[in-house]
């Protein structure tokens, strides 16, 4: 096997990891529990460039994030089909269905991240940044979106 | 006595310092060395001093020094990599560390040492490869062992992370680093009794450097915890769906009582993980014991 | 005669075997000149059990030597002397004994020491070691310290003949570990003080030698040179610098050195008879295992950073004939907990830098207050913290045999508490 190829440096074109700590991994479920598919995908894509993550390893959050938004408004249509006109039924299966995407989509997107975010723990010391302020204006901001979003199809769909 | 033997000793003497990691004695005896005799030793050794002392900037500046009179020098490259690294200057410690390697290309510890560095940057594809061509040179090589555990772990590969950390310490039980990466593997796996059992008896012979994880370990193994099992071995997510899968079935199957009664004690169970777990920490950190 | 003296008198005949009373009436005696009735009264002081002889205890016993003292009668001091160490006293002893082999010495009577059987006539060997000033009086606080180290070590020198009917002889190996400032090396010199032996300080750097074989050489002499001055304290500071770990050894070449070190204290082919090795750390944990077997080092002391009132004492001396004003040093020893003397000398060097600056630019001379003191304390923190963070580790997980017992007590007292304003330095 020829080592010149090895042996070429290429951390040199890796994204530095910037100077602020990332986000622990296991708070993101958070996000995903209470705002759903697209908040968790956003802190997701923010974290994997704290973490230096490579561009291909960051285009498959924005992959999965992706699929899950997608899959949501699927789970949303899915369940106003499903509870035939019961307004409260509906309520719940439309949460519970952005909610177990979210979920999904954060089980993904984190597989993504972990190998990095070991290394962090591993290598760094440091501790982690907290989520709270960032999480919470995910949630409400564009947890709001999707909702928005998910309310605009609920409708078409009952049409 | 000659002139040169007056500045050989202070170096013996250095040398002698940092074998008891003495780091400040060892730079007073350099004070009094010429460094023109032995500028690459010189240099190296206060680099070292430096390292010990915790101090990456001096330490890299002394071997950039030694780097001036003798840039081929492999240690003072790998000291230079090391400084870089602990810096968090991962391409520069890089470009040092391949210098090493351009002259010693099949040595198994350094290219062990750069799939480390190359994992650290997240390159895991690049440290296998490394691993590979390492194992195929010595296929016995106690570092490549290490680094493959490594890779395993990083990967989230934690079953064969932790064969692998027996494997180390089968050869070498008292391996503080073998015992520290077993262990981490074990916590992750949720398998804590076995990571309490491999770490807290190591943690007796360096406690300095295993006493946080076997801390942890004790943490997670109290009794208050064990009602958590389920969450530290299948994880939140799985835990949800089981969860509210199974309220939303009792509802159907059963009656609304049921399955409210179920969903309370849920989400008692959801608050006592909230709450119990920073408690018990910080009453065992405070107890010490 | 005084009516004082008189109505004591006769209150002693009702009750003769009240020490204080009769030490209260041998004060007043010598006080009016009566030396003779005075040294009377002296002899009746302990009586061997007779009921009409009260036997005193530590305190007294040392008053009535100080008295017999003042009253010239010196082997009368010597006698209450010995009895006030039989029964603990620490405080003022080896001053006094000084006072009075010096006396004796002056009258030419050769002082009361143990002499070894079987020495020749000739003149003792130039010592080497210093004869230490120093005694536990000048030692700040640290009273359970210095009572540990009084019983453990110096009354073994002190009795021999009792502690060798239980098989105990005098020397052996005393390590002092604990955080750095907190006067190891002053509490070494004053247990030699308070022994009256010659203290021989053996520094790293005059063993540590870069040649082959030749540390080994230099630590060999330290010892031959103790023996031969014997009854001697042998002090080795930072000894984990010589008895290093082997198992923590980077090289091979310091080895040896733990190995010649094991040798000396086994005295494989020596006489360590009377030969005190007193060893100081800061790192125990560094100090090679075999090093703290049976035998060699097996008696630990730590030495803790002073308390409240050895604080107090420090901060007094420290400001000593300083101009000050409104000076409440009780209030400052007890907010500067875990300082050791090292770092209340910084405190103090600070402050002073400050009142230097106000008077620089105002003109006038101000005295140091208390504002000047805070205000140096708030940039001010104890030296000693990350050798506690350390030490905790050692606690938690290392402590099996026991070693660190007296830390882990010393981790949960006031001081301690007091001091979590401080957190410790992140670790790089």
């Amino acid at each position: 096997m020829s080592t010149d190829d090895l042996l070429s440096p290429s951390l040199r074109d890796r994204q530095e990891a910037e100077a602020r700590p990332p986000w622990r991994l296991s708070s993101q479920v958070w996000i995903g529990l209470l705002g759903g598919a697209l908040p968790v995908t956003v802190i997701g894509w923010l974290n994997a460039e704290r973490l230096g993550l490579e561009r291909e390893r960051r285009t498959w959050i924005l992959v999965w994030g992706a699929v899950g938004v997608a899959l949501t408004l699927l789970a949303v249509g899915w369940a106003v089909v499903a509870s035939r006109g019961d307004a409260s039924a509906q309520r719940t299966w439309t949460r519970l269905a952005s909610r177990a995407v979210g979920l999904l989509t954060y089980l993904a997107i984190s597989r993504v991240q972990a190998p990095a975010d070991r290394a962090f723990r591993l290598f760094d010391g440091r501790p982690y940044a907290s989520l709270w302020g960032p999480g919470t204006a995910a949630v409400l901001l564009l947890g709001m979106l999707q909702a928005l979003g998910a309310m605009a199809l609920t409708r078409w769909v009952a049409q | 006595m000659s002139a040169g033997d007056l500045s050989a000793a202070p170096l013996e003497l250095a040398e002698r310092y940092l074998e008891i990691e003495r780091p400040e004695e060892a730079l007073a005896a350099l004070a009094r060395a010429t460094p023109d005799e032995d500028p690459e030793r010189y240099h190296l050794l206060r680099a070292e001093a430096h390292l010990l002392a915790e101090r990456p900037e001096a330490a890299r500046d002394a071997a950039a020094l030694g780097l001036a009179v003798e840039p081929e020098s492999i240690p003072l490259l790998l000291v230079r990599s090391c400084c870089h690294e602990r810096l968090g200057e991962l391409a520069a410690a890089e470009e040092s560390l391949l210098g090493a390697l351009r002259q010693l290309p099949d040595e198994p510890a350094l290219l062990c040492r750069y799939g480390r560095l190359v994992a650290r940057g997240g390159q895991l594809d690049k440290a296998r490869r490394l691993l590979a061509e390492a194992r195929r040179v010595d296929p016995d090589s106690r570092e490549a062992a290490r680094l493959a555990m490594l890779l395993d772990y990083l990967a989230g590969d934690d079953r064969a992370a932790a064969e692998g950390g027996r494997r180390l310490l089968a050869d070498d039980p008292e391996d503080s680093h073998g015992v520290a990466m077993l262990g981490l593997t074990l916590l992750e796996r949720g398998d804590h009794g076995a990571a309490r059992e491999v770490v807290v008896p190591a943690a007796a012979l360096d406690p300095e450097r295993l006493g946080g994880l076997a801390r942890e370990a004790r943490i997670r193994t109290h009794p208050l915890l064990w009602p958590l099992w389920p969450l530290q071995r299948f994880g939140s997510v799985p835990v949800w769906f089981g969860a509210v899968g199974l309220i939303l079935v009792t509802g159907r199957l059963a009656s609304p009582r049921v399955s409210s009664i179920l969903a309370l004690t849920y989400l008692a169970w959801c608050v006592y993980s909230w709450v119990v777990p920073p408690l018990l920490r910080r009453w065992v950190v405070r107890r010490g014991r | 005669m005084s009516d004082r003296v008189r109505a004591l008198l006769d209150a002693l005949a009702l009750s003769p075997a009240s020490v204080p009373l009769r030490l209260m009436v041998i004060e007043l005696l010598l006080a009016e000149g009566r030396g003779d009735e005075a040294a009377a009264q002296l002899d009746e002081i302990g009586g061997g059990g007779e009921p009409n002889r009260g036997e005193p205890n530590a305190a007294e016993a040392l008053q009535g030597a100080k008295l017999a003292m003042q009253a010239g009668r010196l082997e009368r001091a010597l006698e209450l002397l010995e009895a006030a160490k039989r029964q603990g006293a620490v405080e003022g002893v080896a001053e006094l004994e000084r006072s009075a082999n010096a006396a004796l010495a002056e009258r030419g009577v050769r002082r009361l020491r143990v002499v070894r059987t079987g020495e020749g006539s000739g003149p003792p060997p130039a010592p080497v070691g210093e004869r230490p000033t120093v005694t536990f009086a000048d030692v700040g606080g640290l009273e359970d310290v210095k009572k540990t180290i009084h019983r453990r070590i110096v009354m073994p020198f002190r009795r021999p003949e009792l502690y060798a009917a239980y098989g105990r002889r005098a020397g052996g190996g005393v390590l002092l570990f604990g955080p750095p400032g907190c006067g190891k090396t002053l509490l070494a010199r004053a247990t030699a003080g308070e022994c009256g032996v010659p203290f021989l300080n053996v520094r790293m750097e005059e063993i540590l030698d870069p040649y082959f074989g030749q540390s080994e050489r230099n630590l060999h002499a330290a010892f031959e040179s103790a023996r031969a001055q014997a009854p001697c304290v042998l002090f080795l500071d930072e000894l984990d610098a010589i008895a290093f770990s082997r198992r923590k050894h980077r090289g091979a070449a310091g080895r040896p050195l733990v190995d010649q070190l094991l040798q000396e204290l086994d005295a494989i082919g020596a006489d360590n008879r009377d030969l005190l090795v007193l060893g100081a750390t800061n790192a125990l944990w560094d100090v090679d295992d075999a090093l703290l077997r049976p035998g060699r080092f097996d008696r630990l002391v730590f030495v803790p950073p002073p308390d409240v009132a050895a604080r107090r004492e420090i901060l007094g001396i420290l400001l000593r004939g300083k101009p000050q004003a409104g000076l409440d040093l009780a209030a400052l020893a007890a907010e500067t907990p875990l300082m050791s003397g090292a770092d209340l000398r910084s405190l103090a060097e600070r402050a002073i830098d400050r009142v230097i600056e106000e008077a620089l630019e105002g003109g006038a001379e101000p005295p140091l207050s208390q504002a000047h003191l805070r205000s140096a304390l708030a940039e001010t923190r104890p030296s000693t913290l990350e050798w506690l963070q350390r030490a905790r580790s050692y606690v938690e997980f290392a402590n099996q045999a026991g070693l660190y017992e007296e830390v882990a007590a010393f981790l949960k007292s006031k001081d301690v508490k007091a001091a979590k304003r401080w957190n410790p330095p992140p670790r790089a």
